[in-house]
């Protein structure tokens, strides 16, 4: 029992040191991604696994493996711009709703009673419509897999 | 009326030339002769993406980090390349011995060329050309992307690279595409190419600093082909940094 944990210990190490070798994504599979060859051939792909020292994606090839010395880099989706959107958003909200208390306020107007909701509107508005842009902009990160530490 | 028009047309075509120039930051001091450049490193950096307007800036570098990959491909393939341009450029007006990596030969692939990572989300890591040391760290994100590339070149470095070759001189080039500034809703912006060179002495002084950079273009962004035009502008820069440090020698 002993010796099957040591030797699970040491699987999971060696596994872990052999994986670390590599400037690798930090997940194991990506639905979509584009891949860099050495030859500077570029492949996008679809159902992309990375395994110790090749990985493998769905297509036409068989098997569809290349091993991970003969790649230069991996590109995958990371995530999309939704909070840049809402920070975007409500900052341009912000200043509309400034610039139109101060236009009020130099024409010698009082502020309408609703003024809170007005604004309430706006922010809320402009935070709605920034988080749909940022969301509908992917965020990308390239991985060199054999780049050195800076 | 015609002289007029005449001075006129001068004035633009003397304005869109002076685009294009190398420009010596530091000059070699006097008395000091050099008969051999030792070439230490030959990198290409991240692209220098435009800060101001913030907003039409923040549009136009979107499109760029798009195809981030692409651009840095781009570069990476022509890595050798413009590497053996600009070397038998300069080799016309001085002999240049470009050093077998210490660095590299303790790796798998010796005097290969190979990429550091940088603390750049898009373009992620810096290329070196075969046969070059890893001699600049950049400690910092704004240390990427300004302009005081010696600082992150340090003087220890310099001196244990040229103690390790034997070699009185060490010179380093750095080159990069830059954008200058973005239109109205970062719909187009003006692009460049960069080279900054610099000559250290055996102790890690820097002798000479020359900064050149062409002539910039106005892009889309969207477009890789754009990019690449610009890119293949090296051959008109390495002209320019010859006869540029040609000047610098003839004086001394």
């Amino acid at each position: 029992m002993k010796r099957t944990s040591i030797l699970c210990a040491s699987m999971v190490l060696l596994f872990k040191i052999s994986y670390s070798q590599y400037n690798l994504p930090p997940d194991r599979f990506y639905e979509s991604a584009t891949i860099g060859l050495k030859t500077f051939e570029v492949l996008k792909v679809d159902s992309l696994r990375i395994q110790d020292e090749y990985v493998s994606y769905s297509g036409l090839c068989d098997p569809c493996e290349i091993p991970i010395d003969d790649i230069n880099y991996i590109r995958i989706q990371n995530g999309r711009k939704t909070k840049n959107g809402i920070i975007t958003g409500l900052v341009s909200a912000g200043i509309i709703v400034v610039t139109g208390i101060i236009n009020v306020r130099r024409m010698g107007d009082s502020l309408n009673d609703d003024i809170v909701g007005i604004v309430m509107l706006y922010m809320v508005g402009g935070t709605l419509i920034g988080a749909f842009t940022g969301h509908k902009f992917r965020k990308f990160a390239t991985f060199y897999l054999h780049a050195l530490d800076g | 009326m015609v002289k007029y028009l005449l001075s006129f047309l001068c004035l633009i075509y003397l304005t869109s030339c002076a685009t294009s120039k190398v420009k010596v930051v530091k000059q070699l001091p006097i008395g000091v002769g050099l008969d051999t450049l030792y070439q230490s490193a030959f990198i290409i950096g991240p692209l220098k993406q435009a800060v101001f307007p913030l907003l039409d800036a923040a549009i136009f570098n979107q499109k760029l980090q798009m195809r981030s990959d692409e651009i840095m491909n781009l570069q990476q393939e022509d890595l050798a390349y413009i590497e053996n341009l600009l070397r038998t450029k300069l080799q016309e007006i001085v002999p240049i011995v470009r050093l077998r990596s210490q660095f590299n030969s303790k790796n798998t692939h010796p005097s290969a060329s190979f990429q550091v990572k940088v603390d750049n989300q898009h373009f992620p890591v810096i290329f070196y050309a075969k046969d070059s040391d890893h001699l600049i760290n950049f400690s910092t994100r704004n240390e990427i992307s300004s302009m005081s590339l010696p600082d992150s070149i340090s003087q220890s470095n310099i001196q244990n690279h040229t103690l390790d070759h034997d070699i009185p001189t060490s010179m380093i080039i750095y080159n990069r595409l830059a954008v200058l500034n973005s239109s109205v809703l970062g719909i187009s912006g003006n692009m460049r190419l960069e080279t900054y060179i610099f000559i250290y002495d055996r102790n890690g002084r820097l002798l000479i600093e020359l900064h050149g950079f062409t002539k910039p273009e106005l892009i889309k962004g969207n477009r890789l082909k754009e990019i690449e035009n610009i890119w293949h502008q090296y051959d008109l820069l390495a002209e320019m940094i010859k006869e540029k440090l040609q000047e610098i020698l003839i004086k001394n």
